[in-house]
């Protein structure tokens, strides 16, 4: 399930690279599970193709997807995608945390609430039958 | 001589549906509004004005369409010589103004839809500013493939053997072929390559999820589909069966024969008019399952969004 807003700060693009890396997280989308067509996916948010067709590029250029010509988008697996990611991940992750951390404190939230937002993010994907550690 | 042979024979039955098809066509968008509901919502002024517009002008379609047989009718009467140009120059007229229709349904008739049920417009996806959609490719609905594509190829196969057979007796007759074989065989070419577009347009219209993925949401989408999909294709085989009697028609000069002609075209005018009545009511009936769709798909991102609203301590 992917949801965007019109309203939001945030490009188009990246709210549906966003929603979809986090259904492969969260393996609502699993390894080789296929995706919706660039046509379904825009009709169905009532966006442009090309705003579709540029996020499936990007996630393949993260390595999260792959096309095939005749098999349409689908997902990597996430060892493929971590060997891409990987490397400079952390570092990345490092200053994507700093930079949330900034906007909550500028937004007035408490460090209890940064907190349990960011349990509450994590649960989804590390729970027990997924396997891995707890956030 | 003329005084043993009726004019008016076989007349009457063309002369009323003359009348009655364009009439029809010219009310039909008015009583399919009377039709709509109208929701606690709408605005009344919004609905009253509308409604009058539409009125006016159908009342103003058909008082012109009135003028205009009318007018042909009392010079047919008068049947001297010197009126015939008059009677040929208004039957285009009047052609015309069976195609009241299309301004009627699209300027007036649906926003006159559009002011009695607003959710319509509010729950699409264009008019909503939060958008979800599903991450699962839509399958072709299973069943209809298989039999609807080689029932729609046998039935095109006879249709164009139909033809040929009509086209070879002619060319071996050393005769040209006669416009209507030529334009059968075209249309029947157009069926062809309309049966792939028409399938993949009625399985790809847009199917907006609401953000907490109701499967009343799912089943309301995918019975709207398969009924789509399969009207559609009872529709193009009807067509082509009839285009496929009207091939055999031509193919074999029924038409040709002396005081057939006019009995011929009658029926065809009829069937022809009757699938396209057939089609009109099957399209009013998807569009208000549409319709419903919509109101569901606002009511369902309405009480998520109230339900977003108070989870949130923030």
């Amino acid at each position: 399930m992917l949801t965007i807003r019109l309203d939001s700060n945030e490009s188009l693009v990246d709210q549906i690279v966003g929603g979809i890396r986090n259904a492969i997280a969260t393996e609502e989308l699993a390894h080789e599970a296929e995706l919706p067509s660039v046509r379904q996916l825009a009709n169905d948010l009532g966006v442009h193709l090309n705003t579709v067709a540029r996020a499936y590029r990007e996630l393949q250029q993260q390595g999260l997807v792959h096309t095939a010509r005749g098999r349409g988008t689908r997902v990597a697996s996430t060892r493929e995608a971590a060997t891409t990611i990987g490397e400079e991940a952390e570092e990345r992750l490092a200053r994507q945390a700093q930079s949330l951390a900034a906007n909550a404190k500028l937004a007035g939230l408490s460090k209890g609430t940064i907190e349990r937002l960011w349990r509450d993010a994590c649960a989804p994907m590390w729970t027990p039958t997924k396997g891995g550690s707890p956030c | 001589m003329r005084a043993d042979v009726d004019p008016n024979e076989g007349r009457i039955p063309v002369l009323a549906f003359e009348i009655l098809f364009p009439v029809s066509m010219i009310v039909f968008p008015l009583v399919y509004v009377l039709f709509i509901r109208q929701d606690q919502e709408a605005d009344p002024d919004k609905c009253r004005r509308s409604l009058r517009h539409l009125i006016t002008w159908t009342g103003a379609a058909l008082a012109a369409f009135s003028m205009l047989i009318g007018t042909r009718l009392f010079l047919e009467s008068a049947s001297g010589e010197d009126s015939r140009p008059w009677v040929a120059m208004l039957r285009p007229i009047e052609m015309v103004s069976h195609f009241a229709f299309f301004p009627l349904w699209f300027l007036l008739a649906v926003p006159a839809i559009k002011a009695r049920r607003p959710n319509l417009v509010r729950g699409s996806t264009v008019a909503s500013t939060v958008r979800s959609a599903s991450l699962t490719p839509r399958p072709t609905p299973p069943g209809l493939a298989p039999w609807t594509s080689w029932l729609a190829a046998i039935l095109w196969l006879l249709g164009a053997g139909v033809c040929a057979l009509g086209l070879s007796q002619r060319v071996f007759e050393g005769a040209s072929p006669t416009p209507y074989v030529t334009m059968l065989l075209v249309l029947a070419a157009l069926a062809m390559l309309a049966a792939p577009l028409l399938r993949r347009g009625s399985i790809s219209e847009p199917e907006p999820m609401d953000p907490r993925h109701s499967s009343e949401l799912i089943d309301a989408y995918a019975s709207y589909r398969n009924a789509k999909a399969n009207g559609l294709y009872a529709l193009a085989i009807t067509m082509q069966s009839a285009q496929i009697a009207a091939a055999i028609v031509f193919a074999f000069g029924v038409h040709e024969n002396a005081g057939v002609g006019s009995t011929v075209g009658l029926i065809g005018a009829i069937t022809g008019s009757l699938i396209g009545i057939g089609g009109g009511i099957f399209g009013s009936i998807m569009e208000h399952r549409r319709m419903k769709i919509q109101e569901l798909l606002g009511r369902l991102r309405l009480e998520s969004s109230q339900e977003a609203a108070s989870s949130n301590p923030c």
